[in-house]
């Protein structure tokens, strides 16, 4: 019998969470070998120190957001990058391609981390204080900012000024004016009340939230046939939970936060725009224009552009290489 | 000056040390302006050019890690850290005083070594990753694991001098084991 | 191995007089080399990370800001502005020590930093104006402790990044304490004044000019707190940054009132390494400490077991003051932070009581503990400068025990006194 130890890092009650816990329970259910100790919320450190400790073999798994395994792969930052996939379907067949399997082999050996799959979750939204209606409301506005390049960059491609902040500061940033916006999945930003002090929702679907499961390769192969497989169809179960439960659920936090603040939901799809109003009353949604969201994709794949073949970002042709996958 | 009764290998430690510690102290505070030359220029550029130096953020981090492990083997030198008095005051007569100050100092000793070892241990794993937002971009472990080898290595020698100290001068010396540094 | 076996190596540490850091790192290595399950190297990989913060950058910074500030003869003109104000009430001098520790505190990040920099100032002062030294030791002990609560304050950086609490809504909170702690000892000398349990001698209350006077040259002073909490409260720049900033702008004060030499601020800066080194340090060895007990479902344990023991948050925090207060006495404040903060935050919170309510409870506890004998740290900085004994410290100080246990107690029943300020500022 083998006991994994999987941590999560997010707070107790948030999706990534759950997930922890379901993943145990689904393999204690099927009777597997392969056994899970979840760890709850950001006791032995945040996202970046646990997947190192996975990378050192302290922790076995980490289950967390796919941006944190970017520095593993100069590839995988083309998937925290504005506009690069088409829409959640075109982000769906790139992970599920042969080429991702290759790649996830290729870091296992480099870097001794695997990645064992990925929860494709909804877009990630804006949350501002003033209402963007163009690609130029984007320009100079301060967005709170993850502590990675690629993230660094792509702010810096739709014409804003990214400034790094804490996770657990962004509330109060945007309370005091230290950043105008927050740019997160709903469901996740939903417990941290961003809404409350910048209550306007922009939904442009230009990133979309990827949840990974990363294991020690050491642990990994140390597990019998049996265990893999076991683990494996653990993990598929969990991850189509999570992207079924946070398509739901998302809307749904973006109905109850339009409820709660005063803003508005901005999107430029038109069927997204009738599903928060069915929930939240029609005056509560307004249209960003096909046209501007066309203006800042251009902005942000012409930048993407120019950084290809760069040292530290993807190699030539990777771009054209997504945009190929069906 | 009990220094005059050390034997002259003794006496070449503590002089290195002390130079050693000299410099760490120097390097740290330096880093304590650069540091705050770092924050407040990041607030400088946010409100009076308008835009914000995301490498500040790691730039500092890394000056407040290497300054707290060279500055913990600077306060071991100087005698500083914090550890609760229980028994010492109360122990009769210099040479239980000096045995017993002696395995406190032969733990440290032990602890430093292991840390030392277990840290350089972590170096090639860590600088798989790097940083991401400085101009150049430096392994993550110029961050951890190098601070923290380097503090255990000086610590190690100190508390080696210390104990060395006592052993070597158990009967004559009061002063066996006193701080190397007065800052 | 019962996770229960680390706090055992930890205890023997800390017996055999092992400095406390080490003690922490020691326990962890031992704990991880019995039980098995992780390589002892552990202990190395979560150290450094465990400072990995950006609101930690604070500490160094708010230590540098006091020691520049106190090194620049600024505690002396705040001391003078102080007496110009309130020197010739009844009990006069008395009422100007709380008064300049509470301005002092604006600027000032450690209690020690308080009794031994403006402490030795008023009790010179209170000497030569008659004063009775125990009566002066005692206020200068007891106001001390409104340096860690008005911010900036150390403790709560470090209680910030246990925590995992916004360090500026915690800065904020402190203000209201921190003047209510100030407002009671001076209710506590005005009281002392007219039951007669000291001769207070008399001052001649000063010209309007004289006190012109002291305001002008207190004001580049007066205004580095007033900054500070403008900038909090506007939220114009993080904690850390407003660190920073007030550096610079002590700096340069500094050199401008010509009483700042490139000598003196070196040594400012050797002052903050070492304490850095010190406190710092404390807390990436209790890193791997906390690693292990997060492993060993610790955490959970604990926040199980009270759950059993009461259902009453008020009665919880009550017995959590009587505990706190006891160990406060006992043992060093930033290292009973680090065992327990960790433990019981998450307890609390479970439990429904406000993190920002729980934190100041718990910090002002700790302070109080500080001042408490056998170890409280604050009596022998003032045993040091005044050369009394201990016992006779703890007599003078016995009276000011009430002030401080009234504004725990409020502090306790109301959380207000913690959150308006920070909810005011959050629900503009
Ligand atoms: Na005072
Ligand atoms: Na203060």
């Amino acid at each position: 019998e083998t006991t994994l130890t999987v941590a999560t890092v997010d707070a107790a009650g948030t999706l990534r969470n759950l997930a922890g816990k379901k993943l145990r329970d689904i393999l204690e259910e099927r009777g597997a070998k392969v056994k899970v100790r979840h760890i709850e919320g950001p006791v032995l450190g945040n996202a970046a120190q646990v997947r190192d400790q996975v990378a050192e073999g302290s922790v076995d798994v980490i289950g967390t957001d796919a941006a944190w395994a970017t520095p593993y792969s100069n590839f995988l930052k083309a998937t925290s990058y504005a506009f690069i996939f088409r829409d959640h379907a075109h982000l769906t067949s790139v992970f599920e391609s042969d080429f991702m399997k290759g790649l996830a082999d290729q870091i296992a050996a480099e870097q001794g981390v695997r990645i064992l799959g990925a929860a494709i979750l909804p877009s990630r939204a804006y949350f501002t204080s003033v209402e963007p209606r163009s690609a130029n409301d984007f320009e100079g506005l301060k967005i709170r900012s993850p502590q990675l390049d690629n993230w660094l960059a792509s702010y810096k491609a739709l014409g804003a000024n990214p400034t790094p902040v804490n996770w657990n500061e962004v509330f109060l940033a945007l309370q005091t004016g230290l950043v105008d916006g927050g740019h997160g999945l709903p469901v996740d930003v939903k417990p941290n009340n961003w809404h409350m002090a910048a209550p306007n929702i922009t939904d442009l679907e230009d990133m979309f939230a990827v949840h990974v499961w990363m294991i020690n390769e050491g642990r990994w192969q140390a597990l019998s046939e049996q265990e893999q497989a076991d683990l494996q169809h653990a993990v598929n179960e969990v991850n189509a939970w999570m992207a079924e439960s946070a398509s739901k659920q998302n809307i749904e936090a973006i109905a109850q936060m339009l409820k709660e603040g005063e803003g508005s939901y901005i999107s430029h799809s038109a069927a997204k725009r009738e599903a928060v109003a069915a929930l939240a009353g029609a005056e509560k949604v307004a249209e960003f224009p096909n046209a501007e969201r066309e203006k800042l994709r251009e902005m942000a794949l012409a930048a993407a552009r120019k950084m290809e073949g760069q040292t530290g970002w993807w190699d030539e042709g990777v771009l054209d290489q997504i945009q190929a996958v069906k | 000056m009990a220094g005059s009764k050390q034997p002259i290998a003794l006496q070449g430690l503590k002089r290195c040390l002390v130079l050693l510690g000299n410099v760490e102290l120097a390097v740290a505070c330096l880093l304590v302006f650069a540091m705050i030359a770092m924050v407040a220029g990041e607030v400088f550029y946010r409100y009076v050019l308008a835009s914000s130096l995301f490498w500040v953020e790691e730039g500092a981090m890394i000056a407040f890690i290497w300054i707290t492990f060279l500055g913990a083997a600077v306060a071991a030198k100087a005698g500083r850290h914090i550890r609760i008095e229980t028994f010492s005051s109360r122990l009769k007569g210099p040479r239980a005083r000096l045995i017993w100050a002696g395995s406190a100092h032969l733990i440290v000793l032990l602890i430093a070594i292991l840390l030392a070892f277990y840290s350089y241990g972590y170096v090639a794993i860590q600088s798989r990753t790097l940083t991401v937002s400085l101009p150049f971009n430096v392994p993550r472990s110029w961050m951890f694991a190098w601070p923290l080898f380097f503090g255990m290595c000086s610590i190690a020698a100190t508390q080696f001098y210390y104990l060395m100290d006592i052993v070597v001068q158990k009967r004559r010396a009061a002063d066996a084991g006193t701080p190397l540094l007065e800052v | 191995m019962s996770i229960g076996f680390i706090f055992l190596f930890l205890l023997i540490f800390v017996l055999l007089e092992i400095p406390v850091g080490f003690s922490l790192i020691g326990a962890s290595l031992l704990f991880l080399l019995f039980d098995g399950t992780f390589s002892p190297g552990v202990v190395a990989s979560r150290m450094p990370p465990g400072l990995e913060s950006f609101p930690f950058l604070a500490l160094p910074l708010f230590v540098f800001v006091g020691a520049v500030l106190s090194s620049g003869g600024i505690a002396r003109r705040i001391f003078d502005f102080a007496n110009c104000m309130v020197g010739h009430t009844r009990g006069g001098l008395g009422h100007v020590n709380v008064l300049a520790s509470i301005i002092f505190a604006g600027m000032s990040g450690v209690a020690q930093a308080d009794a031994a920099g403006l402490g030795r100032i008023e009790i010179e002062e209170m000497k030569r104006a008659g004063y009775p030294e125990r009566f002066s030791a005692a206020i200068t002990a007891a106001s001390s402790v409104i340096g860690p609560i008005v911010p900036p304050s150390v403790i709560m950086v470090v209680y910030a990044v246990l925590a995992n609490v916004p360090l500026s809504s915690l800065f904020l909170a402190g203000i209201l304490p921190g003047l209510l702690m100030g407002g009671s000892l001076m209710v506590a000398i005005a009281v002392m004044a007219r039951l007669g349990t000291y001769e207070f001698p008399l001052q001649p209350r000063k010209s309007a000019g004289e006190r012109w006077q002291a305001f002008v040259k207190a004001a580049p002073a007066l205004s580095a707190p007033a900054l500070l909490i403008a900038g909090l409260l506007t939220g114009v720049a993080t904690p850390t940054e407003l660190g920073a900033l007030t550096a610079v702008y002590a700096i340069v004060l500094g050199f401008v009132q010509g009483e700042l030499t490139l000598r003196r601020l070196w040594d400012c800066a050797v002052q903050t390494v070492l304490t850095t080194g010190v406190l710092a340090f404390l807390i990436a060895a209790a890193a791997p400490f906390l690693w292990s007990l997060a492993m060993g479902d610790m955490v959970s344990w604990f926040a199980s077991q009270i759950e059993g023991l009461s259902d009453n948050p008020l009665l919880f925090l009550l017995t959590v003051n009587i505990i706190l207060l006891v160990a406060g006495a006992l043992i060093e404040t930033t290292v009973i932070l680090l065992i327990v903060v960790p433990v019981l935050g998450p307890a609390m919170v479970l439990m429904g009581i406000d993190p920002i309510h729980s934190a100041m409870v718990i910090i002002v506890n700790l302070l109080v503990g500080a001042l408490t004998p056998p170890f409280g740290v604050l009596l022998f900085v003032m045993m040091d400068i005044t050369k009394m004994t201990l016992g006779q410290m703890t007599r003078a100080i016995l009276p000011f025990y009430i002030p401080l246990l009234c504004v725990l107690l409020l502090m306790t029943l109301f959380p207000a006194l913690s959150t308006a300020v920070p909810g005011w500022v959050v629900g503009r």
